[in-house]
């Protein structure tokens, strides 16, 4: 209950923090008398996109205390659509102070002010359209990341420039305090981000001790740390990785898969499935003795974080991986709660760790529902996909007092939840991670 | 928590921030009214006199000087409720605080005042031309 408050107070801290510069505007007079209603919007849609912005990066920017209050999902959703509102916010600034005078958008024309403004407004615009589009416009994710902190950079310079130059409302020193408040929002979490903790993944090193072939195109790698303790982490929660040095590599969230009772050898484990790029690439090739580096724990998607009678895990596809670690925690632990466990896939050729989950329905107590999408002869599992009426066949009757926790291919992802939500359960129950959510 | 549940609640907190937007703007048409008001108040002659040996100082230039001056740090509303708080002569608090803000030509000096006290017309230092003890004819 106390996550709940707390994850409220924060939100109005942060709508707080948004209106903060247009409260500040209200109590100065207008700069110049008659200025127009238009006009007056288009600067306050302005006072109101560029906090909007600048926050962006502090709901993805891997500070663990927001990112443990309100879990990745959650976040990453949140921060994809308050991108497109800070979009909307400083489209229509641009239209209104411009008046609709397209001429006076060129990013090379016009006053240095107007010039700052304009080259803010299109990153904006480049930054929407290659996170929206980036599938369609075949960018890796690697090479996408980059561009998209570096265009988040440009925004941020470029706009704060433009407020700075503007003598209007931003010329009183308390707005452009403020400003430059909304900017240092940005810049210490990137600084802590790709300069601190880059310099600590660095410094604890770990070292790979098994690259394990899972079948269905699936490896894991088992990871033991280099002349450091490794860390705690609660069952469900994620880590970055990076197979090269962490300035120059790029990194990849990925679920830890092992039990988060950790063994004296402090090993921790992650499965990886090939889906192009590093995973099909790098991660196969990745040598027992390898040095990797790992950032971590990361989000709220863990079963620690949510008390209920039993649970119900709904994996698909290599969404199995945070699903393991809890199995494996809540075994370790004695855990005698009931889970059910619904995992999905296309064939059983792409389904890892079946003869451990099989094991793990004898050591605790646990049922196992395999859902095949193309099932091979004789098999007399589920088939098809997850839908409500597959649900209501295994959840038991105090199935509303459980905790749902989801993860896997977005589609897949969505479907389930529009299924939950026919057997109307509480939508507080139901918790999900998604992958390759850009 | 559920995906939709996340999507509502970020249309909701756009719409909500475009509502304040809007505010933000029709506000600003009240405070650009209200400033206008208090000129035209003060720049009529008290108790239907003219000001006495001068040029009376023009509601525009009273704007622009403190436009140029003041408003850069300090709201008209802060120094209406300063030159409110003034004990005695305000008008003559007012010019000495402006006049030791910046050196400044008179007849700015006198715009700002007029803005903020309509008793105070050319002098001053003249006690019954300020608003504390404001002539009746």
């Amino acid at each position: 209950m106390a996550g709940f408050f707390n994850a409220i107070f924060w939100f109005v801290c942060y709508v707080v923090a948004i209106l903060l510069p247009l409260r500040f505007a209200i109590l100065i007079a207008p700069v110049e008398a008659g200025r127009s209603f238009l006009l007056e919007l288009g600067v306050g849609c302005g006072l109101i996109a560029y906090p909007l912005l600048t926050f962006e990066f502090l709901l993805v920017g891997r500070l663990r205390g927001i990112s443990q209050l309100y879990g990745n999902d959650v976040l990453m959703f949140f921060h994809k659509y308050m991108g497109i509102a800070a979009l909307l916010f400083v489209i229509g600034h641009a239209a209104l102070v411009s008046r609709g005078d397209l001429t006076q958008l060129n990013p090379l024309g016009g006053s240095a002010m107007l010039r700052d403004g304009n080259w803010a407004l299109w990153l904006v615009v480049g930054i929407a359209l290659t996170a929206v589009f980036r599938k369609a416009l075949r960018l890796k994710y690697g090479l996408w990341m980059v561009l998209h902190s570096l265009l988040a950079l440009g925004i941020a310079v470029f706009g704060l420039k433009h407020i700075l130059a503007v003598h209007a409302y931003t010329a009183r020193p308390m707005l452009q305090g403020l400003m430059v408040g909304c900017f240092l929002a940005y810049l210490l979490p990137l600084l802590r981000y790709r300069v601190w903790e880059f310099f600590s993944m660095q410094r604890k090193p770990w070292k790979v001790v098994a690259n394990r072939d899972e079948g269905g195109r699936s490896r894991t790698l088992v990871l033991e740390p280099i002349g450091h303790a490794g860390f705690e982490f609660q069952p469900g929660q994620f880590a970055w990785l990076s197979t090269g040095r962490p300035f120059v590599s790029e990194q990849h969230p990925i679920s830890l898969a092992s039990s988060a009772e950790v063994a004296s050898d402090r090993r921790i484990e992650f499965s990886i499935r090939d889906l192009g790029d590093w995973s099909g690439q790098t991660v196969p090739k990745v040598a027992p003795g390898a040095q990797i580096y790992v950032n971590g724990p990361f989000g709220g998607f863990s079963l620690d974080r949510e008390p209920g009678q039993g649970f119900v895990l709904i994996a698909g596809g290599i969404g199995i991986t945070p699903m393991r670690s809890m199995l494996l925690t809540m075994r370790d632990r004695g855990d005698v709660r009931p889970v059910i466990l619904f995992y999905a896939d296309r064939d059983s050729e792409s389904l890892i760790h079946r003869e451990e989950l099989t094991r793990l329905t004898r050591e605790m107590s646990l049922t196992l529902v395999l859902v095949l999408e193309a099932p091979p002869a004789g098999w007399t599992g589920e088939q098809g996909r997850i839908d409500a009426a597959l649900l209501r066949r295994h959840l038991p009757v105090q199935f509303k007092r459980y905790q749902y926790f989801m993860c896997g291919p977005a589609a897949m992802m969505d479907a389930v939840e529009e299924h939950l939500a026919t057997l109307r359960l509480p939508q507080v129950r139901v918790h999900a991670e998604r992958f390759n959510i850009v | 928590m559920s995906h939709r549940l996340i999507l509502r609640l970020a249309i909701g907190l756009t719409v909500f921030l475009a509502l304040v937007a809007l505010a933000f703007a029709w506000s600003a048409g009240l405070r650009d009214g209200s400033l206008t008001a208090r000129l035209e108040t003060a720049t009529a002659p008290v108790g239907g006199a003219p000001p006495r040996n001068e040029e009376p100082a023009t509601p525009p230039a009273g704007i622009e000087a403190f436009e140029k001056r003041c408003a850069r740090c300090h709201a008209a509303d802060d120094v209406t409720a300063w030159t409110a708080k003034q004990s005695g002569n305000r008008c003559e608090a007012l010019y000495e605080l402006l006049q030791k803000h910046r050196k400044a030509p008179e007849p700015e000096n006198r715009g700002i005042a007029l803005l903020f006290d309509p008793g105070c017309s050319g002098d001053p230092h003249t006690p019954e031309r300020s608003s504390a003890a404001r002539p009746t004819s």
